[in-house]
């Protein structure tokens, strides 16, 4: 066994990825498996692991060590697809699907079966996302951390909407520091000291904020200082920047003056790169150089410990329960030979505590088809599937902006996140996109194409114009709330299954009218800011396409954020929640769900940073779940 | 290198001025910037995407030479100095010479290749432990070529040589004596440092007397191993100088310096070599996974090319003036950030991504008349 | 005249051509690294005929032959978007990186699985990130040639374009 260096938090331990055989790990008894290696599964096993528990990963992705070179295979895999969306710099893998957004369209009697993973028979379909590779969705996640606003955790109480949590922002606060050192946030506290949102005295966050982009300043220099009333009360908008789950700058006053030390990118070799970002503006689907947190990060820490342990190419297909007690007492995993091949074998592993990390859709998935609805007592898993509803509005500056530059997203509008409006209509926040009109029309392959073919240009006139015009464009991205419903959920059908036998989910997602009058207002303000800026508003809706939604009579469409939760949600009764504020099963003793899917509300901050707070709270009450069962049994007589 | 401490009496110290350790580091700036064209000039003729091991390798070791820049300029500034990267002959003029035990060897601008990557072990190979004789040999001027001799050439032709940069590693002000390594080098200024404290604190003054906002912190510099040193003292000097030194070679004979960075030798070596290092490892007997290079997989760069081989290729020659240009600004852009303005560290890597691009350009384009060559940047500044 | 130095001529003609129709330097496009790779990628799919008429056509005239509009957007993008693709900018947007969502959806290839033409494709990996389409709008392919952290705060220069600069 090799010993790795302890000093160096960035060496993946070269072969961890395939040493450990479904085999073996189903001899063994493990204190916990994990299932899942992104986010969420990652911090929970590292916590673990630190605490000295044997630990055990079941990931569904391919089984290859994340070093460099498999790093870079995503890259040029990116390059080289002729469809670049989120999931293309990932390998095609027919074992353990991943939605993409290319398959947004509802599935027919007479639709091939085979074609899609994320199943839809609605009208409305979403082109939401989720990755299964090592280091799941936040390889390809944006890297915005929000925190939720103090009110977000109390919208029922305080606006008659949504539901409760069963915990408070000053409860969750010191894990939201932990998970922003562990993510490596950069911002600056005093601008995100907004809405209710509260640091310890003296508290930094671990890097500067990034620099707002040229971009940003221009748009800043229409919306500071513009108001706007809403139900009665006036909000006065400004630009600020967003905290960042990447390398910055870092502060040297954090943690008490000791200063931060940025994770780079990890290998099984010394690789010295991405300390810091570089400005690739391509945070999804890939970073480049690793400046942007993904688990891999974390899940190098925990490998690098003897007792974490993961089996890759392991599809979790069944949690074994105990009919008597409702304990869990195995996962039943197909570990497959290979991407090219539907070949498998199966094995049940066991361990003292089991841990759900597949992300909402997988968690959900996995459950029902483990038939536990049937023990559920609020039937509750798979419902209340939420994501952010995005509503794109598009427009052209009169002036070169510099578009298409620094990383996906610096700055946006964050006032309009909280009020007491949300009584009556959804909050929501603006991102100001750095890549131009790309997510709304293909820009700028689609300006080429309109340039060169139908317009004819050539020469010197069509690199003078297409720079023109691509430098002018603004694009603002609404991520609009949108409130837990029972009936927007994942289910599963025995018509629908994968090359492995295991049924696929099926989503049906439908935007409320609260979420609408949102995004109704969102144009509006898109408008009046368009407006302020002499831009020319050319942002144009299609009823035909899958994402539409009417309402009021307007078309809209609104796509997914890839921001999955509430497929399990946490409450205070197990009546009405599937687990209790430590994200513990209230129906199975020894099962936690941890992931997104545990959140009751996702106000308007993209998911992650909530889900990794959660995680790193949980992570506790498991080790203490786990000192107590395995505390010494007193035999009775 | 040999290890030297304040307490050591200084034996035999060529350093008795202030003036001669200001020459001494400035000499230390041009050298730790020599090896970064041939650097750069390998790195980028790498075809994209082909050579992935040998990229990053090459890319760490570029990264880390601007970072020894930086130390020496922090350490000249320490001193009360004043770093001046746009000294005419600041660049070399390619190739040069560098010392290498009882020999120099000849560092050419060149594509990556075994010649090339021989060459970049040559520049970082750990020195033979010196016994005090040894640390210096006698300059054999006929056998460069440069005197028919063997004495050393007239001052005025001398001076010439040693601003051009085109032999690198000469005792300042002895002409018929040069380092045995570069490690020898920096020992020499370490122990000139120790040296001149001593002095200076029996007269209750210090040598210390630089503007501490001179002096580029961590902040301004990222990427790459190892982090800057911000010079204060003499302690802070002497570590600064020693990463320098033992970031290239490794730190006592092992594989690693002591920010726990893999030496420049064992990085190139990795390359040689087929497998990573890592903790643990021996020198010469790498155990981490394997790697691999496709020796071919690089855009055939004309070796030490010049503006005068352009001249059938117009646009070529253009871009390579403009290339020249663009470096130099990059240096002045530098040498501001080195005199008192450290944040303009950060706009000189823009300066540097630019130029990876104009390099590019240049590294592909064929010339006419040289079949089977390709252009690159000349560094002719 | 050898047949290698036949080729070399072709090529040479090609980049001649395109760097007309392109308005990007002959230096420029050999620059790209990308020239043999796309010579030989028209040839495979529109066969020498059909190439050698479209370079012997007027750069300037418009409409182009539709085998020239294919040429231009390969040195721009790297994709080969086959004549019969002409105009088609539903192919093209989910050829173009960035996050995918409002666009139409598509089969794998970027076009409707009733759709006859030939689908588009990247040259290659680095055919992506050697695409002029980048430099043309003062920026750089979206994840990759990054131009350093916080460069995106200054005012962009827009190549070839400075009379609209915002300086």
């Amino acid at each position: 066994m090799t010993s790795y260096d302890v000093t160096d938090p960035m060496i993946f331990p070269a072969g961890a990825a395939t040493q450990t055989s479904a085999a073996e790990a189903a001899q063994g008894e493990w204190d916990a498996v994990v299932v899942g290696g992104g986010m969420a599964g990652s911090i929970v096993a590292e916590q673990l692991g630190n605490a000295g528990y044997r630990v055990l990963i079941l990931e569904a992705g391919p089984g290859k060590d994340l070093d460099l070179a498999e790093y870079e295979s995503y890259l040029s895999r990116f390059y080289g697809a002729a469809v670049k969306d989120n999931q293309s710099p990932y390998p095609f893998n027919p074992n353990a699907r991943m939605p993409r957004s290319t398959d947004t369209m509802p599935v027919r009697p007479d639709t091939p079966r085979d074609d899609f993973y994320l199943v839809q028979e609605d009208g409305y379909c979403t082109d939401t996302t989720f990755t299964r590779v090592l280091g799941g969705t936040s390889m390809h996640w944006e890297g915005k951390a929000l925190r939720m606003l103090p009110e977000d955790f109390d919208l029922r109480t305080k606006y008659g909407q949504g539901l409760n949590w069963p915990l408070s922002y000053d409860d969750l606060e010191p894990y939201y520091r932990q998970a922003e050192a562990e993510l490596g946030v950069s911002a600056d506290v005093e601008e995100q000291a907004y809405l209710g949102m509260h640091f310890p005295e003296g508290y930094v966050f671990p890097m500067r904020r990034m620099p707002p982009s040229y971009l940003d300043r221009t748009v800043a220099r229409g919306v500071d200082g513009m108001r706007v009333t809403l139900a009665d009360d006036d909000y006065t908008l400004r630009v600020r920047t967003f905290p960042q789950a990447r390398n910055g700058v870092p502060n040297p006053a954090y943690d008490g003056g000791k200063g931060f030390v940025p994770v780079g990118a990890v290998s099984t070799s010394q690789v010295e790169e991405g300390e810091r970002c570089q400005g690739n503006t391509n945070c999804v689907p890939i970073c480049p150089v690793q400046a942007k947190y993904h688990a891999g990060k974390t899940l190098t820490k925990a490998l690098r410990r003897g007792n974490v342990k993961i089996v890759t190419q392991a599809v979790a297909s069944k949690v074994e329960i105990d009919e008597r007690d409702g304990r869990v007492t195995g996962i039943t995993v197909k570990n497959y030979r290979s991407l090219d091949s539907d070949s498998y074998e199966t094995y049940t592993v066991k361990g003292t505590v089991y841990v759900l990390c597949a992300h909402a859709i997988e968690n959900a998935r996995l459950m029902l088809a483990s038939d536990m609805q049937r023990m559920s007592r609020s039937k509750l898993i798979g419902c209340n599937l939420m994501d952010h509803a995005y509503l794109l509005s598009w427009g052209l500056l009169p002036k070169p902006a510099g578009t298409m530059r620094g990383t996906s997203c610096t700055s946006g509008i964050t006032d309009l996140r909280g009020g007491r409006f949300r009584g009556t209509q959804a909050g929501f926040g603006v991102d100001i996109h750095n890549d131009g009109w790309g997510w709304a029309t293909g820009s700028p392959y689609t300006d080429l194409v309109e340039l060169v073919d139908q317009q004819g240009l050539r020469g010197t006139e069509l690199r003078r114009t297409l720079g023109n015009r691509i430098s002018r464009q603004l694009l603002l991205a609404f991520m609009i709330d949108l409130l837990p419903e029972r009936s927007n959920k994942v289910t599963v059908d025995d018509r629908y299954r994968d090359a492995l036998g295991n049924l696929k989910p099926v989503v049906s997602l439908k935007i409320p009218p609260y979420t609408m009058r949102g995004a109704a207002f969102a144009r509006k303000l898109a408008a009046d800011i368009f407006d302020r800026l002499g831009a020319e508003d050319k942002t144009v809706y299609h009823r035909d396409r899958p994402s539409a939604v009417e309402h009021d009579g307007h078309w809209y469409n609104i796509v997914g954020g890839n921001h999955l939760a509430g497929t399990h949600i946490m409450g205070s009764d197990p009546a009405t929640s599937v687990v209790d504020h430590t994200q513990h099963s209230w129906d199975h003793d020894n099962l936690y769900l941890v992931g997104p899917g545990s959140l009751p509300s996702i106000g308007t901050s993209n998911i992650s940073l909530t889900m990794a707070a959660l995680a790193f709270r949980s992570a506790g009450h498991i080790a203490r779940h786990l000192r107590a069962a395995k505390a010494p049994v007193t035999v009775r007589g | 290198m040999s290890a030297s401490s304040a307490s050591e009496a200084a034996p035999d110290c060529r350093i008795q001025t202030i003036e001669e350790l200001h020459e001494y580091l400035y000499k230390g700036l041009q050298l730790e910037h020599a090896t970064l064209p041939p650097y750069l000039t390998a790195l980028y003729s790498l075809h994209p995407g082909k050579n992935a091991d040998a990229w990053h390798v090459i890319r760490v070791v570029a990264v880390e030479e601007m970072l020894h820049l930086t130390l020496v300029a922090n350490v000249l500034n320490a001193v009360g100095g004043t770093p001046d990267l746009t000294r005419p002959g600041f660049v070399p003029t390619y190739p040069t010479r560098l010392p290498c035990g009882p020999d120099y060897f000849e560092v050419h601008l060149r594509p990556f290749s075994r010649e090339a990557l021989d060459t970049f072990l040559k520049i970082e190979k750990p020195a033979e432990a010196a016994g005090e004789a040894d640390r210096f040999v006698p300059m054999d001027w006929a056998a460069l070529g440069l005197t028919s001799d063997g004495a050393a050439p007239p001052p005025q032709e001398l001076a010439e040589l040693e601003a051009s940069g085109a032999i690198l590693g000469l005792v300042p002000g002895e002409p018929t004596q040069r380092f045995a390594s570069i490690g020898e080098f920096y020992e020499e200024i370490i122990r000139g440092i120790n040296h001149l404290e001593d002095q200076a604190r029996k007269a209750g003054k210090t040598i210390f007397t630089g503007d501490p906002a001179r002096q580029v912190t961590p902040e301004y510099f990222y990427s790459g191993g190892g982090d800057v040193i911000k010079v204060t003292g003499r302690d802070t000097a002497v570590a600064a100088l020693t990463l320098v030194a033992e970031q290239g070679e490794g730190l006592y004979g092992g594989i690693y310096d002591s920010q726990d960075e893999l030496a420049h030798y064992y990085r190139f070596e990795q390359l040689e070599l087929g497998r990573y290092y890592q903790k643990g490892d021996d020198p010469g007997a790498p155990s981490g996974p394997e790697l691999s290079v496709d020796w071919d997989a690089a855009y055939p760069v004309k070796p030490d090319i010049k503006l005068a081989d352009l001249t059938r290729d117009p646009e070529v020659l253009a871009a390579a003036r403009e290339f020249n240009e663009s470096y130099a600004t990059f240096l002045t852009g530098i040498n501001l950030a080195y005199n008192g303005q450290p944040d303009l560290l950060l706009k000189a890597v823009w300066e540097m991504f630019r130029m990876r691009d104009r390099m590019n350009l240049l590294i592909r384009n064929p010339l006419t008349g040289h079949p089977g060559a390709n252009a690159g940047p000349t560094f002719e500044i | 005249m050898t047949q290698e130095t036949t080729a070399g001529t072709e090529l040479r003609d090609f980049v001649k051509f395109s760097a007309a129709v392109t308005g990007f330097s002959e230096f420029d496009l050999w620059g790209t690294g990308q020239a043999e790779a796309y010579h030989r990628t028209a040839v495979d799919q529109v066969g020498q005929e059909s190439l050698r008429a479209a370079l012997a056509s007027d750069p300037s005239a418009a409409p182009a032959d539709p085998v020239v509009a294919s040429i231009i957007k390969l040195w721009y993008v790297g994709v080969w978007y086959g004549p019969e693709q002409v105009g088609r900018t539903d192919v093209a947007a989910w050829t173009a990186p960035g996050r995918s969502g409002a666009k139409p959806a598509v089969a794998e290839g970027g076009r409707a699985a009733e759709d006859p033409s030939a689908p588009p494709f990247v040259v290659s990996p680095d055919a992506y990130t050697e695409g002029l389409l980048w430099r043309a709008i003062g920026a750089h392919p979206s994840g990759a040639k990054a131009p350093g952290y916080g460069s995106w705060a200054t005012p962009p220069a827009v190549e070839d374009h400075q009379e609209t600069e915002v300086r």
